[in-house]
Formats: C-alpha cells, structure tokens, sequence
C-alpha cells in the first residue's frame, strides 16, 4: 500500500486530513518545503498527494514538473492531485487546472469534504487481511520458482556440456 | 468526484442540561463523525451518549480524547472494520454442565456433583469443530457483513499429546483412556495417571508427564507439577501444586502453617471442598464447595461457591456466590485476568513472525538476485555465440559463464534452504495464531462481567468493575451486579420480589 503525500503548512487542514488517515489507516507524509515533498516522492510510493499550490516554499508549477521527471525516470504511475488552494488567480496563472490527473478543491476542507476526496481517490476501501489461501499462494509461487529454476539450470547445463 | 451518502443526528449528553453531540454517519455507518455543541464535556459522557445510540464498536479513542478537549468541528468517532473471526470450536466432554445449573438456582449442595478430573475412554470427542474461521465487515452499531467464508481449519492445531483428528476430520478425540484437559490457548490433551497414596516434602519436587491420582492427602511443603490433571482423594495442605489442566481436590485446600510456596495454579478448573489461605490461579474455573476463605483468588471464567470471606476475588467472567463477608475485595473483567503464559507466547509468536519474514524477504532478495545472473548469464552465452567476437573474449565469456552458473547454484541452494525453513515455520505460525485466536475469543465472549448473588453481600465489600468501583455502604441481598452497557461503570440490579 502506497502513502498519501501533504504537501501543506496550514495546520487546520493538516489536522482535518491527518485524523481521516488515520481513522482509515492510510499512511501518510506531511512535507512542508519542495525538498522534503520530492525526497518522499522519490523514497515512497506515492497513491495520492494533496498539496496547497500558495505555499511559499513549495511553488507548485516547478514542483508539479520535478515530480513529473521523477515519475518518468522511475517508471511509475502517475498519482492524482488535489490541489488545495484560496486564490481563484493563482489557479488560473498557474494553468493548474490543465495539468493531467489534478484537481482543484478550494478551502476551507472540512471532514465531510475531505472524505468525498479521498473515496473519489479510492482511499476509504476497507483493506482485507491476506488469509491462508494467500500465503499458500506464496508458497506455492516459490516452490516453483526453486522447481523450474533447477530444470532450467540442469538443461542448460546439459546444454553447455555438449557443445 | 462521488457523492457520500450522509445521514446526521443530534444526541443528548448525559450529565450536560441542553448539551447535543452532533453525529455525521458517511456511507451507511462506514465513519461516523462527531462534534460538539457549544458545551465542553467529559470522554465519558460522549462515549455513553454514543453507546446510548447503539454506537459500540470501531471507536476511535482519539477523536473521544479529542472531542472532550474542546476540539472545534468534527473528529472521526467510530469506523467499520474489517475483522478476522477464528474458527469457533465446542468443548464435548470438558464441560461442567453442574455449574450452570446452580448458577440458575442457587443450590450450592450441587457441586458435590462437579468434576474436573475428564475421565475419558478412548475414541471419546473432546471438542468439535463448529464454525469456520471468516472475515466480517464490522459497522459501530454492532452490524456485520459476511466478506469471506475460510475453509474450515484444521482440528489438528487443537490437538495435543494423545488426542487425534476423527475421521471425519471435523472433532478431536482421545487416543487413549485417561484424563483430559484444554488449556486457555485451546489445545486438548489426555494422559494416562499415576498412583500415589500420599505426598509430602520428603518426596522433594514432583514434576509429572502424566496425570498424578493422590489416594491420601498432601502435606506441607509438597511441591507437584504435572503436564495434565492432579486429583487428590484427600485434602492438601500447604503445597505448591501446578497442572497444566485441572486439579480436583476432595476436602480443603489450605495453609495452616503459612509455607511461603504454597499455591494452587490450574490452567483449566479447580474443584476443591473448600479453600482457606492459599493463592489460587485458574484458567477457567474456581469451583468450592463449601467456601473460600482468606484467599486471593485469581479466576479467568467463573468462580462458584457458597461463601466467600476475607477474601480477594479477580475474575474474567462471573462470581457466583451465596454470600459475601468480611471486607471481601472483588475485581471484576477481563483487563483483570491476562494469563501468565500469555506474553511469553506473544513474545514467540513475534519472534516467528519476524523470522517469517526475513525468510521471505531473503528468498525475494535472492531470486531477483538470481533472474538478475540468469540474464547476464543469456548475455554472455549469446556473447559466446556471436561469431563476430574474437576468441579471447569468448574465452572470457566461458570463464564468466561458469562464474555465473556457479553463483546461481549457490544463490538456489540458500533459497532452497530458506524455502524448507520457511514452509516450517508455517505450521507452527498457524499453531501459535490459531492459539492465540482462540484465547482471545475466549476473553472476548466475556462481555458481561457479573457477579450473582444469592444470599447477601455485607456492607464493606469493595468491587471493582472495568472502568469503576465501589464499595457497599449497606447489605447487598439476592441480584446481580453488572456493568451498564452504555456506560462501562458498575450497576446493582436488586432481584424483583
């Protein structure tokens, strides 16, 4: 399971999506600056970010594009954004709301909002336990990892020797 | 962007004149949110108003905390959660059907009738199978929602020394005759016994692989331990006595010359005629026929007998009692109770998991270590093959073909090693969760910690209930006293006459 990126300093809104991860279980990452978000992008798999595009150390536009690079060196999927913003200018500045898998969500973000968000991002799915039918799926995929890793060796082997 | 469903209702505060909690139930009770009116009020109060409205499962302690320190707007309150519930098994021959039956009527002469000591034949059933293990979605108000049926598990992992799967392969049953027992972690065992016609200190420290039958009494100083039941045809007397399963004592157990060992510990029941200044541990059940006295009794399900006097009394499940005197002491629930082999298991059970994992995380490490020579490995012979390339690199590329062959045995050989450790330690992670399971199943069918009184309860007497206590400023005489619901504190309930 990936983490949910913050990319947010106001505290009122930290709170309100802090208390719903966690009453979901989701884990998640607060950054504060663009290093901090893009070292987590890198390190983490990231499932979803929410970020506030007028913070100071943030500049969203630079970092939207620094994240893009990363996803595509790292060869990962795109994770959706919601952009939590007060200024309808800097919306329109920015172009944010032409940017691929983004969305925009004015504040304030109360709980019932924030919650809409995160099921619209599929974040509020009830995560089931593996079971025993699961790990005897693991055995099995090893056991046969060892089996035709062997014969594939012996044949190759034998391969080999005679030419 | 999906629309929510959302429902809302507005709950009293008990304890707060015009105080409201406002509720915000999303997705049919999937999260419920909460927040206060303009009133600051107690953790208590809110947990009690939203048990009052059938709110009792997934609450979110923080968002209690938080509620009650005056956090403005909402906190989530309770969540729906997904749940494990372990296979369901029924004891067949080790119950105490006598004991129900006073506890219905009062009549304490019955329990002359009890017996712990399970004298089995073999072929007997000793527990069945009963429902298998599945996953529930859980609302707060206590609805579930089935989300998958596991196959049944095997009986097997129930099945201690002498005891076997059925044919059928749904209950355990003896291998042989002899004396049963279940331990609070669920295993069943039988043992064929030994004869003794007394015991003492002189015998020095018995420690028994069978079941122990003492003809006579046990005198001060005796120490027995045995992996099964202990009967003793007379009385014990200052001695250290310990069984894996039930000990079943004629007369009284006591200390008449205060021996600093003497203690009785049962994993299962005890039954004894009386009990007088002796410590006392059961897994299950405290069964004294005529009373206990002066004793610290500590009892994870029921503890049956007439009188109880200068006593402390901690039980997981109920007291069942005629009367109550001399400045008794009574804990009553299950965080009371927490058996003494239970974090010692816990402590295994993490070692295996996290042993459980390195295994796994190493035969990942090793077979991507693997697929990653085995492509270098296609590289070098297509090398060899080239016919462009001169000899002396394809004599290079034999040489690191060999290298890498060599190194692929190798990185084989460990996950081959790896993989037999790893389907091992399967078995015995299975053994020691369905264990656990089932303790805690046990504990969780404790829901409502009581004590039945049928005589009179003297004023004095101290209870303590999970969240509460109290002590009786005045005669408590024939009722119950319970744990409200709503609330977690104590509730005397008077019999109606």
């Amino acid at each position: 399971m990936g983490k949910v990126l913050i990319i947010e300093k106001d505290t009122k809104t930290v709170e309100v999506l802090e208390l719903l991860l966690q009453a979901l279980w989701q884990p998640y990452e607060v950054a504060g600056t663009r290093s901090n978000a893009m070292r987590i992008y890198k390190n983490e798999r990231v499932d979803a970010i929410f970020m506030n595009p007028e913070m100071p150390l943030v500049d969203a536009k630079p970092l939207m594009d620094e994240m893009e690079a990363a996803r595509e060196k790292l060869k990962r999927s795109r994770a959706p954004v919601v952009f939590l913003y007060t200024d309808d200018e800097l919306v329109h500045r920015y172009k944010l709301n032409e940017l691929p898998d983004c969305q925009l969500v004015k504040k304030p973000v109360t709980m019932e909002k924030a919650y809409e968000l995160f099921d619209g991002l599929g974040l509020t799915k009830l995560k089931m336990t593996g079971g025993s039918k699961q790990l005897q799926e693991k055995i099995s995929r090893f056991e046969s990892f060892i089996k035709h890793s062997e014969t594939w060796l012996d044949q190759l082997k034998g391969h080999l020797m005679k030419s | 962007m999906s629309a929510v469903p959302v429902t809302r209702q507005n709950l009293d505060l008990p304890g707060v004149p015009g105080g409201t909690l406002r509720l915000t139930s999303l997705y049919k009770n999937r999260l419920i949110l909460a927040e206060l009116g303009d009133d600051q009020t107690g953790k208590g109060e809110i947990l009690a108003a939203v048990s009052k409205a059938g709110i009792r499962h997934g609450l979110i302690d923080r968002g209690a905390d938080l509620l009650s320190k005056g956090q403005e707007g909402q906190v989530p309150l309770a969540r729906a959660e997904v749940i494990d519930l372990p296979a369901h098994t029924s004891n067949v021959g080790l119950d105490i059907p006598v004991v129900e039956e006073v506890a219905v009527s009062g009549r304490f002469e019955l329990l002359e009738k009890a017996d712990v000591s399970f004298s089995v034949k073999a072929g007997e059933i000793l527990l069945s199978m009963e429902a298998p293990p599945k996953t529930v979605i859980r609302y707060p108000d206590g609805q579930e929602r089935v989300l998958q049926e596991h196959e049944s598990i095997d009986p097997g992992l129930f099945s201690g020394e002498n005891a076997s799967v059925n044919d059928e392969g749904n209950a355990v049953i003896t291998d042989i005759e002899g004396l049963a027992h279940r331990t609070v972690y669920g295993s069943v065992a039988v043992h064929g016994s030994e004869r003794i016609s007394g015991i003492g200190s002189a015998h020095g420290k018995q420690l028994k692989e069978s079941a122990f039958v003492v003809e006579q009494d046990i005198h001060e100083g005796a120490h027995v331990e045995t992996v099964s039941n202990l009967v003793v045809r007379g009385a014990a007397h200052g001695a250290y006595l310990k069984a894996a399963g039930n000990i079943q004592i004629a007369f009284t157990a006591d200390n008449p010359t205060r021996e600093r060992e003497a203690k009785l510990l049962a994993g299962q029941s005890i039954r004894c005629g009386s009990l007088d200044t002796i410590p006392v541990w059961a897994g299950s059940h405290v069964i004294s026929i005529h009373g206990i006295i002066r004793c610290d009794v500590q009892c994870m399900d029921t503890v049956i007998t007439p009188t109880i006097s200068r006593s402390t009394i901690t039980v997981g499940n109920r007291l069942i009692v005629q009367d109550v005197k001399g400045n008794t002491r009574i804990k009553m629930g299950t965080r009371f109770i927490t058996d003494p082999d239970l974090a010692a298991r816990e402590s295994v059970r993490s070692k295996q998991n996290k042993r459980f994992s390195d295994l796994e995380n190493s035969m990942v490490q090793r077979r991507m270590e693997y697929n990653k020579t085995r492509d270098n490995l296609v590289r070098q012979i297509e090398r060899m093959r080239n016919q462009t390339v001169a000899p002396p690199q394809k004599q290079k590329a034999k040489q690191m073909i060999i290298r890498l062959i060599n190194s692929m045995n190798e990185s084989l050989e460990a996950c081959k090693k790896d993989f037999s450790e790893y389907v091992a330690i399967v078995e015995e992670v299975a053994r020691g969760q369905v264990a656990l399971d089932y303790y805690r199943l046990r504990l969780d069918g404790f829901d409502d910690p009581h004590i039945q009184v049928f005589g009179t309860m003297e004023a004095g007497t101290l209870i303590e209930g999970p969240i509460d206590r109290l002590t009786l400023k005045k005669p408590f005489s024939k009722g119950r006293i319970g744990v409200d619901h709503h609330t977690g504190k104590l509730k005397l309930e008077p019999q109606e006459k």
